[in-house]
């Protein structure tokens, strides 16, 4: 008992190093290169006023705290909530194939966002949410209409939902290739928010995304038992003493919020909140407790990795974020899953 | 401890249950039997206040069965479905300990000192130690079946509803997990009612019998020889039997006979 304790906290202490670590070297790297240690001295300044002897340039805290540190921050964040997102979707659809999109929220928040790109809808008062906006209410009228197609309040079936995601996703991805047909000069921008991207993003966008991560962890985290008791099947989880329909209820809402606040800072990144999950599943096991915020952890590695070699690997230019996702994600995936069946396969003979 | 009146149901326009009143009394083993489509299944989660029944009154410890919370039911009552999904590879300890859950309290619920104890004890009961750490997707059918009694018997029930416990077990496990839960009910006095398929187990095992037609009325209920019989069994089941007594236990037993 003692030892399976002090497993489980080496586990969550070699996470957060390995978080800490990921984003002060990613910082680290770029067209100038700066030090690890006066990007995290300059951290610690801007943070929580520590302040040590000053041995760079000013032009390099700006760098740093200017323009590297919010955008790997954001990145960290965006990979955390599509990963922690998507495990409890999985959890909760007791389905290993779902993923934070499969309700239809990137559809409705790219339609939010390619309408506001195509006919130039804007507050000014937004200023620079003006896109984030228009994706997150986009999102949030896709998810009612899921809601509404399955009716989630009389107790819908898993495999309602799913459908009914489908049928919006699909709906709604007509609806934006019609908009990128008709569509001119903002063709490029289009495509761009689509493919997803991290460039051009300051603090206020982490501002954005931080207390909506930290407000659903929390209330994930509550219902990290139901989601266990839930993956023995609706009716098993009722005699367990749980009221499925409103467990359900606050486990896809709060998911679901999460992921169109990701959405609506970055654009549709898919790969991350599909597979960091599954990962984390087949290397430390399916309990939920430890499942999602570890599935956090790595996803903001991950995301922050793969964000970093978007931007350095053909610098000054950049690559799509999305393609880098899946181009590692994908063969690394591979690999483990081969050497997990050739495990499960030996254990069985011997 | 249940108490079942003038009970009917129906699905859409069809009728599955028609005018049941019976009761069942405190540390009762009730078998329930009829052929397949009387509503045995439906009847269980009418019990077990997941569904509402649509005359008549279910009261369980004197309640309305539909009045109760879930996690107020799930603190004496337990249930085993007849179909359970594992989606995902939890160990047989994680399972097991579900069985506690109705029974923790707070935001942040955490296993206490006894209900760990309470765990290793019932799982030491049912042999599953070894296993401990095992994945559930990786055991047979009759181990899995153990694991799930296990945590019905972790909720700590008053009663526990079964739905076919044994089918799909091979003779072995069968007799097993009967055995267990018998054993189990007579030293704590819980109420156990159970849908079996094979009438000469619920002959062994019941102290009183339901037998449903297939018309989801009851054909006969009371003790065993009253309720079970070869004439009861060819109305209900259309099926000829012999009947003949245990050798070794005043039980009735029934044999078929293949036709020539």
């Amino acid at each position: 008992m003692l030892q399976h304790r002090l497993r489980i906290l080496l586990i969550y202490l070699v996470f957060v190093a390995l978080s800490i670590i990921t984003i002060g070297a990613c910082i680290a790297i770029g067209s100038t290169s700066i030090s690890i240690s006066s990007v995290y001295k300059i951290l610690m300044k801007h943070f929580f006023s520590i302040h040590f002897p000053e041995a760079w340039e000013s032009t390099t805290e700006l760098i740093v705290w200017q323009i590297r540190a919010p955008r790997t921050i954001l990145a960290f964040l965006v990979g955390a909530s599509l990963a922690l997102a998507g495990a409890a979707f999985q959890g909760l659809l007791r389905n290993p194939l779902a993923d934070p999109y499969t309700l239809g929220v990137s559809s409705g928040a790219s339609v939010g966002a390619v309408l506001a790109i195509s006919f130039h809808l804007s507050f000014s008062f937004l200023g620079i949410f003006n896109l984030p906006f228009f994706a997150f209410a986009g999102a949030l009228i896709a998810l009612l209409l899921v809601f509404s197609l399955s009716k989630l309040g009389n107790h819908a079936m898993i495999e309602t939902l799913i459908l009914s995601g489908i049928i919006v996703s699909s709906f709604l991805g007509a609806f934006i290739s019609l908009l990128i047909s008709l569509s001119g000069e903002e063709l490029r921008q289009i495509i761009f928010w689509l493919m997803g991207s991290l460039a051009m993003r300051d603090w206020s966008h982490v501002l954005i995304i931080l207390p909506i991560l930290l407000l659903v962890l929390i209330l994930l985290q509550w219902k990290s038992r139901e989601l266990n008791i839930l993956a023995m099947g609706e009716e098993s989880a009722q005699y367990l003493g749980i009221d499925v329909g409103k467990s359900r209820k606050w486990i896809i809402i709060s998911a679901s919020l999460l992921t169109a606040a990701a959405v609506s800072v970055s654009g549709v990144i898919s790969f991350v909140g599909l597979v960091i999950p599954h990962l984390v599943r087949l290397m430390l096991g399916p309990n939920h407790i430890h499942l999602l915020p570890l599935s956090l952890l790595s996803g903001g590695i991950y995301l922050t990795v793969a964000d970093t070699l978007a931007r350095t690997l053909i610098s000054p230019a950049e690559l799509p974020i999305g393609v880098i996702t899946a181009l590692i994600g994908a063969p690394v995936f591979a690999l483990i899953l081969m050497r997990r069946n050739k495990k499960y396969r030996e254990g069985e003979t011997a | 401890m249940i108490e079942v009146k003038n009970l009917s149901y129906r699905y859409g326009s069809q009728r599955v249950l028609k005018n049941l009143s019976f009761t069942v009394n405190q540390g009762e083993f009730m078998g329930i039997v009829g052929p397949n489509g009387s509503g045995k299944s439906t009847l269980l989660r009418i019990l077990s206040g997941i569904i509402r029944p649509e005359q008549g009154e279910v009261r369980v410890k004197g309640r309305e069965a539909s009045s109760f919370s879930r996690k107020e039911m799930a603190r004496f009552m337990a249930v085993l479905p007849q179909a359970e999904h594992f989606s995902f590879s939890f160990t047989v300890r994680d399972v097991v300990a579900m069985g506690r859950h109705p029974h923790q309290r707070g935001f942040w619920p955490i296993m206490n000192a006894q209900d760990r104890q309470l765990i290793d004890e019932i799982m030491e009961y049912l042999d599953l130690k070894d296993m401990e750490h095992h994945s559930i997707m990786r055991l047979s059918g009759g181990q899995k079946q153990r694991v799930l009694l296990a945590r019905m018997l972790v909720q700590a029930p008053e009663i526990v509803l079964l739905d076919e416990p044994t089918n799909h077990l091979d003779i072995y496990y069968q007799i097993e997990i009967l055995n267990y839960l018998n054993k189990w009910r007579e030293d704590r006095r819980i109420t156990v009612i159970s849908v079996l398929h094979d009438l000469n187990l619920t002959a062994l095992y019941a102290d009183r019998i339901l037998v449903l037609n297939q018309d989801g009325e009851i054909a006969a209920c009371g003790e065993v020889e009253e309720a079970l019989s070869s004439q009861i069994i060819a109305e209900v089941f259309g099926t000829e039997t012999v009947q003949i007594r245990h050798p070794m236990l005043p039980k009735p037993q029934f044999v078929l006979l293949p036709q020539k």
